[in-house]
């Protein structure tokens, strides 16, 4: 069955099956950028070219500086590059270039000095494939790579640790004690694809993809008290939950117009503001490179890129498209918040005005970016100029350049942002800086998703359901003996322990407490002022306390510190057992039930027949069973188990 | 591992015969006592923010003209400061007044990431703030308190936005500041709901159990978590966090620094630094004196003027004064008397980056020292303008933090806390 089924995948998708390659000349990008990257870019690249010498690009590098081509292709010896790295000459400081690496360089003129076949981007136009193909090759295309390295990969999770993993994922919180019960006693064959397809299917999906998209920005944001995001939120839920395709999703973002009651997405301008929130060209500009295309653009806004080829007129140019977006409220002089072009109506009884040649930003002359006050024309990183109506948001046309089916910078950034949700860590990390620089961990693996990601029309639940059928997700957390070697992290040999968000942990200690909120009792003298505007939820509350400042989610980091630890051991809210502690000691027969119990409700699972008998005992020296069970509850609340996703 | 780096330097230095070869000069002496075993009190900064933009003009440097206050002579002659601190003036002999300060930032939240950073955002890059650095670079890392603590001393007057947050930007979580919002109640959530002797049962339990889960799965954030209950535990059963429990304090000395929320910080403050924390912020909110500063700072010079004097004083008592700077600092100054009607017709009333002061003492800050001039109106800097960065490097080259380190961050860019051109004043040492 399954030999067929690697058939099947090879019939429909032959460039993953053909994808063990033979040992190949060492290329430009590849192999030789890297090297130069670390050791020669700080003085030859876009910041500095000591010399005239820019180091950065292939042709650069054949250009060559005042002295003269760096490189002779074929001749190492005559090349000034191996010259000057041979006898450590350069880099000038002590990090010298090891010997391997001189290797790969003088193999590299050796062979000619090429760089990587770059393939024109086709449009995709094949139909998506089934999950469960996807997810095969998806396990080829990981396993290959596994073998080659030598790293074993560590088993197929148990169904506790799936089920845990899994609703953290798609939906943002654990199962609770009786959902986890139903699955772990289930003896259907295929019900973990079925528990994915129930997860898909429920609101929550869309709500916890929807938060963790829309944080990206809202974290990000300048201004220390930005608009409270839950119309975003709810917006962005909704468009999941009713699967529009990604690439429809992200035109309504951003060409947003109107109120912000009619189009919450409009939020996502006000993310992109400055420290006093009016819309900021430039920081939508790096924000959409990074998040949207997946490169750091940002860096070019002053000067351009140190390590990798974009220009500062590269970001400029994007950022002149959203040169005419304002708040309403500067707009209009009205307390209704939204969005608004400058001169985006032509007043009745008016003449138009001239169509413009392009449209144009200023480089601010502040003294901060390089090229102060020059004018750069709206253009799209290939270099095309999207035309230019005055009379007309400059918005569309952008965002259709954006998110089209031939657009791989859209469909690869998307699928290495959504890869990175489930594993942990992207094809490509940092998950905002694609280039030639940084080569991703599986390229034809991550080309295959985008492809896929592009072929169902940019369906987010086909994506999460190739994804976590796959063998690759649904290992477990557990080192396998050989795997926890530095490095295998980036082969997927194990599934990465993902850190709760501070929104996760509020859900997760909710559904463990089996309480509807978690939060200091009202003050009952304090009465609400109908005037105000509603206070903060107690969730969104909790979250801000567990967010350090201008703190983003870092799939894998614990940015907690030590007053998050304090305030989990001894805040009342939540190391009282909750309604949890009541109902185990209502019901339970034994202490061994009551720790089963209080295992499943917290942690998912069942204990181990060592942890049963260790916590039974410890139930049983305390004074009252209530207390105990509160104790039992604290212990578990507060381990690394329960804060990650395992 | 500090050490062994500092020690590392010394003896590569002393080989080479180098004086003051680390990028900014000034590690060397540190690293010569330690070389010679003799420990060197480790240096603090108890450093006092007014958040809202603190008046020059009724506080530390009166205008010639269009004054409204009277002037009180200070300990140095010819120096004098605005009749409402004549106790701090007592004390000028400790004092390096600058009074050039020129900032060019007026805008609220922006100019205090200007203050306490070196750099105006921009939206791109995360800067760290000088409390940030002062715990990555003065604070042992294995420290039973925390290197960083804010402290909100209340708001007496107009706000002016949300409470300056500092980031620690690629410096990282663990250099984040640990809040206190009353210093009457310390650091929060450290009482336990149960007794000392339950509370460790159930804590060794914990231990026991997250063993073999940390065994089995190791990870980055699985260890961080369990560092973090080891540290909150250590706080939870340290002798040290007395230093948070202000009624260890005598009744004198409690009364003597009043009941007033800022008294009280100032005094949990001295308490910190006694107890070895680098970095203590106190955050005085409520300067944004629109209305006129003349009465709302009569108002709070009532406290601020004798509480600030006793914590010199009582620093000094207690040793600690060569150790520890003082830094009383805003985001900005407030505008001179501009034109006899509208907007800018009352002294002070509206945000001003131009001509303000600052002020700094102990820690090897040269006392009864005046850095610049203003002109008449106290409109404009005439002699010895500071900027930002000249301010910081100076709060840097006090403790002995190299400002110029550098430090990667996430994207690998590599940073340094302050620029190029930071110099500190020399003037005040």
């Amino acid at each position: 069955m399954r030999r067929a089924l690697f058939c099947l995948a090879a019939l429909l998708f032959p460039a993953v099956a053909a994808a063990a390659e033979p040992p190949k000349a060492p290329a430009f990008e590849a192999d030789v950028l890297p090297v130069l990257n670390a050791h020669c870019l700080q003085c030859h690249g876009g910041v500095h070219q000591k010399n005239g010498l820019d180091l950065r690009t292939l042709a650069a590098v054949l250009k060559g500086g005042k002295s003269g081509a760096a490189v002779v292709p074929g001749k190492p010896d005559d090349s000034l590059l191996w010259q000057k790295l041979a006898k450590d000459e350069m880099p000038k400081t002590d990090n010298k270039v090891s010997d391997a690496n001189k290797k790969v360089i003088r193999e590299w003129i050796a062979s000619g000095a090429k760089g990587a076949e770059k393939k024109a981007a086709a449009v995709v136009e094949r139909p998506a494939g089934r999950p469960a193909d996807v997810a095969k090759l998806i396990d080829k295309a990981i396993d290959d790579r596994l073998r080659a390295a030598k790293v074993p990969a560590s088993p197929r999770a148990e169904d506790a640790e799936f089920l845990r993993r899994v609703y953290l994922d798609v939906v943002g919180k654990p199962p609770t004690a009786e959902q986890a019960a139903a699955f772990l006693g289930a003896a259907d064959a295929d019900k973990r694809a079925k528990l994915v397809d129930a997860l898909l299917a429920s609101e929550d999906y869309g709500r916890h993809l929807g938060e963790r998209w829309v944080n990206v920005f809202y974290l990000a944001t300048v201004n220390q008290s930005p608009r409270p995001p839950e119309p975003f939120k709810g917006w962005l839920a909704k468009q999941l939950n009713e699967g529009r395709g990604w690439d429809a999703v992200t035109r309504d973002v951003l060409t947003a117009t109107g109120p912000i009651d009619d189009a919450p997405q409009g939020l996502f301008f006000y993310y992109n503001g400055d420290m006093n929130s009016q819309f900021a060209p430039k920081i939508l500009a790096g924000n959409i490179g990074q998040v949207y295309l997946g490169v750091q653009l940002q860096c070019a806004e002053c000067h351009d890129h140190p390590f990798s080829d974009w220009k500062q007129t590269d970001f400029w140019s994007l950022a002149a498209f959203f040169g005419q977006v304002a708040r309403m409220e500067s707009v209009e002089n009205k307390n209704t918040p939204g969005v608004k072009e400058r001169h985006l109506e032509v007043k009745p009884g008016k003449k138009p005005p001239a169509p413009l040649k392009d449209i144009t930003i200023s480089i601010p002359n502040d003294g901060e970016a390089r090229n102060g006050g020059k004018k750069v024309p709206a253009g799209v990183l290939d270099g095309a100029r999207l035309a230019a109506d005055p009379t007309r948001s400059h918005r569309p046309p952008f965002a259709e350049w954006l998110t089209a089916r031939d657009n791989r910078l859209f469909a690869r950034a998307a699928v290495n942002r959504f890869w990175a949700h489930f594993f942990g860590r992207g094809f490509v990390n940092p998950l905002n800086d694609f280039g030639d620089h940084n080569a991703p961990s599986h390229p034809a693996l991550l080309d295959e998703l985008a492809d896929e990601f592009v072929a169902s029309g940019f369906d987010v639940r086909h994506l999460v359901r190739c994804v976590t059928l796959s063998d690759a997700y649904q290992r477990t957390s557990k080192i396998a003996p050989g795997n926890d070697k530095p490095g295998a992290e980036a082969l997927f040999a194990r599934m990465a322990p993902k850190v709760l968000t501070p929104e996760q942990l509020y859900d997760a200690l909710c559904v463990a407490l089996e309480v509807p909120e978690v939060a200091p009792p009202a003050d009952p003298k304090k009465k609400p002022n109908p005037k105000l505007p509603p206070p903060p939820s107690p969730r969104s509350v909790f979250a801000a306390a567990f967010r350090g400042p201008g703190e983003a989610d870092e799939p894998t980091e614990l940015k907690l510190g030590v007053p998050h630890a304090l305030r989990l051991m001894n805040d009342p809210a939540f190391n009282t057992g909750g309604k949890l502690a009541e109902r185990v000691a209502a019901a339970a027969k034994s202490p061994g039930d009551a720790v089963d119990a209080m295992f499943l409700a917290v942690l998912s699972r069942r204990p181990t027949a060592a942890e049963r008998t260790k916590f039974a005992a410890f139930v049983e020296k305390q004074k009252t069973p209530r207390d105990a069970h509160a104790r039992v509850v604290w212990v578990l609340l507060n381990s690394s188990e329960f804060m990650l996703v395992p | 591992m500090r050490e062994s780096i500092l020690r590392r330097d010394f003896l590569r230095l002393g080989a080479a015969g180098v004086v003051g070869a680390s990028p900014s000069g000034w590690l060397l002496p540190r690293v010569a006592l330690a070389a010679e075993g003799r420990a060197e009190r480790p240096r603090s900064c108890i450093m006092l923010h007014m958040q809202g933009g603190m008046s020059q003009h009724h506080t530390f440097t009166v205008p010639e003209l269009k004054a409204e206050n009277a002037q009180v002579d200070t300990a140095v002659p010819g120096v004098k400061f605005c009749e409402y601190f004549p106790k701090l003036g007592a004390r000028m002999n400790d004092i390096c007044l600058i009074r050039g300060m020129s900032t060019g930032n007026s805008v609220h939240e922006r100019a205090r990431v200007l203050m306490h950073t070196g750099y105006n955002p921009n939206g791109t890059v995360g800067y760290p703030s000088v409390g940030n650095v002062a715990s990555a670079e003065l604070g042992p890392p294995d420290a039973e308190l925390p290197n960083f603590v804010s402290v909100y001393a209340g708001a007496d007057g107009l706000g002016s936005g949300p409470l300056h947050r500092n980031a620690p930007a690629y410096l990282g979580p663990k250099h984040a500041p640990v809040p206190v919002t009353d210093p009457a109640r310390g650091i929060e959530n450290l009482k336990t709901a149960l007794g000392a002797g339950e509370f460790d049962e159930a804590a060794a339990l914990l231990a026991e159990f997250e063993a073999p889960a940390q065994a089995a799965r190791p990870s980055a954030a699985a260890a961080a978590h369990l560092a973090n209950y080891k540290k909150a535990l250590q706080l939870l059963r340290s002798d040290k966090m007395k230093a948070f429990d202000l009624d260890r304090e005598p009744l004198r000395t409690r009364d003597a620094y009043g009941k007033t929320q800022f008294g009280k910080s100032l005094l949990l403050a001295r308490r910190l630094v006694e107890a070895g924390v680098p970095f203590v912020e106190v955050t005085l909110d409520g300067w944004d004196d629109h209305g006129g500063a003349v009465n709302n700072i009569k108002r709070r010079a009532a406290y601020l003027d004798p509480t600030i004097s006793l914590l010199i004083d009582d620093l000094k008592v207690r040793g600690l004064f060569d150790s520890t700077l003082v830094v009383m600092m805003s985001e900005f100054g407030r505008t001179p008397q501009l034109r006899d009607s509208g907007y800018n017709q009352t002294l002070g009333a509206g945000h001003y980056a131009t001509a303000w002061t600052t002020w700094m003492a102990g820690c090897g800050v040269r006392g009864g020292t005046v850095v610049g001039k203003v002109d008449a109106k106290g409109g404009e800097v005439t002699d010895r303008p500071v900027n930002a960065q000249e301010f910081l490097a100076t709060i840097c080259r006090a403790l002995r933090i190299d400002f110029r380190k550098e430090y990667l961050s996430k994207e690998g860019r590599p940073m340094t806390f302050l620029g190029p051109k930071a110099e500190p004043v020399k003037e005040a040492f």
